[in-house]
């Protein structure tokens, strides 16, 4: 590829943001990109909370490509399947015939592992490049999102003579670089990617309505779930659990009091465990709900002594606040109508607060206002309360993210469909093939199996041919 | 070199014009299909068009699967260069194994590498590392190893779910990796494939004459003597079990075959034979 082209795929005019009427304020109080790197630092934090068999399960995928997917699979059938066809009990044919045709496995698996990495995965890698570069129409449009690797590689034919190093820093630019036009373009709701020669391919306004509308259909979803979550598990659970504290005010204190106060003194918090389950023997027949309680503390993990007893800590003092809290209305009248409005104010409003909202908003996009627009009337809400549920709601963000979504999952669609019609073309190939080595390699390493004679069986049978001449003559 | 690169040109140019028309001009029509548009919009919620996605799959196993079966038996079947004792055999198991690997990755796309079944076989597994008291723990230390605030956090639920959910499609691929693609593929379908080509073998030999069997390749092999050997030996013990003859003896024998009409050969032989053996007495 000439490195003008490359340079169209890198630099097309589709990935420089067009004029803008609106201009995002990046340096606003509420849009920070450090944002997304607290979500992965959260993420990368959450990773070391779990124990190696996960990580590890987790690892070993995140690692493995097709490659080896395919030799896996390879090994499967070149190496276990013969075994069950050579050994096979149940079998009443003759071992040298299922001898011959367990060595077909290994034959056919070693074809495989040749056919697929020679045709599947270029094929793959040959959609995921077209995609980057801008061959499709616009669902499987990658130029405003492009792979690290696509860059890369990109990168590495302008700049042959640029290290690792450095050529790592510019892939990581251009990558944010791409995000940030990305942004600009939604806010301006005029996303424009590019062709592979370079020409502008527009986004259909339509279509970016309906992505927007789905973004924030899918929010307004999110949120009725954690209203009806709410109302359905968290308040009946909390009436529930107060009813224990209020009820059993002086058993619930003995045991929590005494609980708190001796993982306070002990450095082995598993003690503490132990002594939970001990409790739980010793209240079986008690109240359902303080079993309930006992599990909710056995339930507490860390991977250290430290962690578990921060855990259980937090648990034990959450216990201790809450008998307080349950146990300080007058009567169980007061109580009830304490405890529920305190989950209107602190949940169920803010809940229908930003739910009417994304209403608003969604009706934005619809009487053609821009995504800008939209997050300037969010802003304005927002700013002053910290606390507001979509004071982290980003909405040109979230369109990203939905956007590189939609077109990673049709790229997926395409995937699969391209595979199944290069695998039916390749079939006949990789059959032919088989059926052609199978044989000839029979014949060359077990011609004790095959009508071919092995040389020294042919060798003794001209050695006896001649001896009969010789008594002939 | 001046006269080599219009012949280059041309053949860069041919070898353009076929990638174009074989492959960019294919696939960006496929791109475009009403289908592919239709596939497009079920791949975007995997969770409500699970069905109509592990249909697509089983369609393609039915068609993939199915097609290269007929093909591997029949170019099995028509190929002169396999055994013609070992050949049904081969088409046999090669049908068998087709047939079984159908029925499994149907029975397996519904069963082991459904997305509900695993997710469900994880949370038996793993449940207790995702589940609410879980979620605390974590949310508690955090909240003192990174000084901030952690509690009620959505970063943190989101994180965590995606966590989760990334868990789950490890666990999911790794157990369809070792249960379905291993056991399942490799082990249980030979396992049952091959006493069932025993049958379909009698089957497909339900109309053929008795099966002449390549007297070299009858029972062969043998992994502590290689052939040469075992033919050796075998010419050995009929050397050694065949009576001592004379050359006149044998030549007679010999003459007396060839002049010979081939009806009653025994008692010819055997008179032939009285008659030689009377003229080397004498």
């Amino acid at each position: 590829m000439k490195v003008e082209s490359i340079k169209n795929n890198l630099n097309t005019p589709g990935a420089i943001p067009p004029k803008k009427k609106y201009r995002a304020n990046f340096t606003s109080s509420r849009f920070n990109p450090a944002d997304y790197i607290s979500e992965i630092k959260m993420e990368n934090e959450i990773k070391d909370f779990m124990p190696s068999a996960v990580k590890g399960m987790k690892r070993l995928c995140d690692n493995m490509g097709e490659t080896q997917n395919i030799i896996i699979n390879a090994l499967g059938t070149g190496l276990v399947a013969p075994i069950f066809i050579k050994w096979n009990p149940l079998s009443k044919t003759d071992e040298d015939t299922r001898t011959y045709s367990a060595w077909r496995q290994p034959v056919s698996a070693v074809l495989a592992v040749v056919t697929q990495v020679g045709v599947t995965i270029p094929f793959n890698k040959m959609i995921e490049n077209r995609a980057n570069s801008g061959f499709y129409d616009a669902k499987y449009n990658k130029t405003l999102f492009q792979d690290d690797k696509f860059i890369t590689k990109q990168l590495k034919q302008i700049y042959p003579y640029a290290s690792k190093k450095q050529i790592e820093e510019m892939t990581k630019n251009k990558m944010a670089e791409q995000y940030q036009n990305l942004i600009h373009m939604i806010q301006d709701n005029k996303v424009i990617m590019s062709k592979e020669d370079g020409s502008p391919l527009p986004l259909d306004d339509k279509k970016f309505k309906e992505l927007v509308e789905n973004v924030i259909q899918k929010k307004i979803d999110f949120e009725n779930g954690e209203l009806t979550k709410c109302k359905e598990i968290t308040i009946p659970r909390k009436l529930k659990r107060g009813e224990y504290y209020r009820t059993h005010k002086q058993e619930a204190l003995n045991i929590f009091n005494d609980l708190n106060n001796k993982l306070e003194k002990t450095s082995n918090p598993q003690s503490i465990k132990s002594e939970v389950k001990r409790l739980k023997k010793q209240y079986k027949n008690g109240d359902k709900e303080l079993i309930a309680i006992f599990n909710d503390i056995l339930g507490r993990r860390g991977n250290d002594d430290a962690e578990l007893k921060i855990a259980l800590k937090d648990k034990l003092s959450g216990i201790l606040r809450d008998i307080d809290y349950h146990t300080g209305f007058s009567s169980t009248e007061e109580w009830k109508k304490g405890i529920i409005k305190y989950e209107i104010d602190s949940r169920i409003n803010p809940l229908n607060e930003a739910i009417t909202h994304l209403k608003e908003m969604k009706k934005m996009i619809a009487e053609n206002q821009t995504v800008g627009q939209i997050e300037d009337y969010l802003d304005e809400i927002v700013t002053q309360q910290n606390e507001h549920r979509l004071f982290k709601f980003k909405l040109s963000k979230e369109v990203a993210a939905e956007l590189q979504k939609v077109v990673k999952n049709n790229l997926k669609a395409h995937k699969q469909i391209t595979g199944l019609i290069v695998s039916f073309l390749m079939l006949p190939i990789s059959c032919s093939l088989l059926n052609w080595c199978y044989p000839r390699f029979m014949d060359a390493v077990f011609p004790n199996l095959s009508n071919k004679k092995h040389p020294k069986e042919i060798k003794s049978l001209v050695n006896q041919a001649n001896n009969q001449t010789e008594v002939k003559s | 070199m001046s006269f080599i690169s219009p012949i280059t040109n041309r053949i860069n140019a041919g070898m353009k014009a076929c990638y174009n028309y074989c492959l960019k001009k294919p696939d960006l029509m496929l791109s475009r299909t009403e289908f592919l548009d239709k596939a497009c919009k079920r791949f975007q919620d995997p969770k409500v068009n699970a069905a109509w996605i592990a249909g697509l799959g089983v369609a393609s196993v039915i068609l993939k699967d199915g097609f290269g079966c007929y093909l591997y038996v029949k170019q099995s079947l028509n190929n002169k260069k396999i055994p013609e004792d070992k050949r049904k055999f081969v088409a046999a198991l090669d049908l068998a194994n087709g047939g079984l690997m159908i029925l499994l990755q149907i029975l397996l796309t519904y069963t082991i590498s459904k997305k509900a079944f695993q997710e469900k076989m994880f949370n038996k597994l793993f449940g207790k590392l995702f589940n609410r008291q879980s979620s605390k723990s974590i949310q508690a230390v955090m909240e003192q190893k990174l000084s901030g605030k952690v509690k009620g956090n959505q970063d943190f639920h989101r994180a965590f779910e995606s966590y989760k959910d990334a868990s789950i499609a490890a666990f999911g691929s790794l157990t369809t990796l070792i249960a379905a693609t291993t056991v399942g593929k490799r082990i249980i379908t030979p396992f049952i494939a091959t006493p069932l080509a025993d049958k379909t073998k009698e089957w497909m030999c339900r109309n053929d004459k008795p099966v002449h069997i390549h007297k070299d390749t009858r029972n062969t092999y043998d992994a502590n003597i290689s052939a040469g050997e075992k033919a050796e030996i075998q010419n050995n013990k009929q050397t050694a079990s065949q009576p001592v003859q004379s050359n006149l003896l044998k030549q007679a024998v010999e003459k007396s075959d060839t002049q010979k009409p081939e009806t009653e050969p025994q008692t010819q032989q055997s008179n032939l034979l009285k008659l030689a053996v009377e003229k080397s007495k004498n």
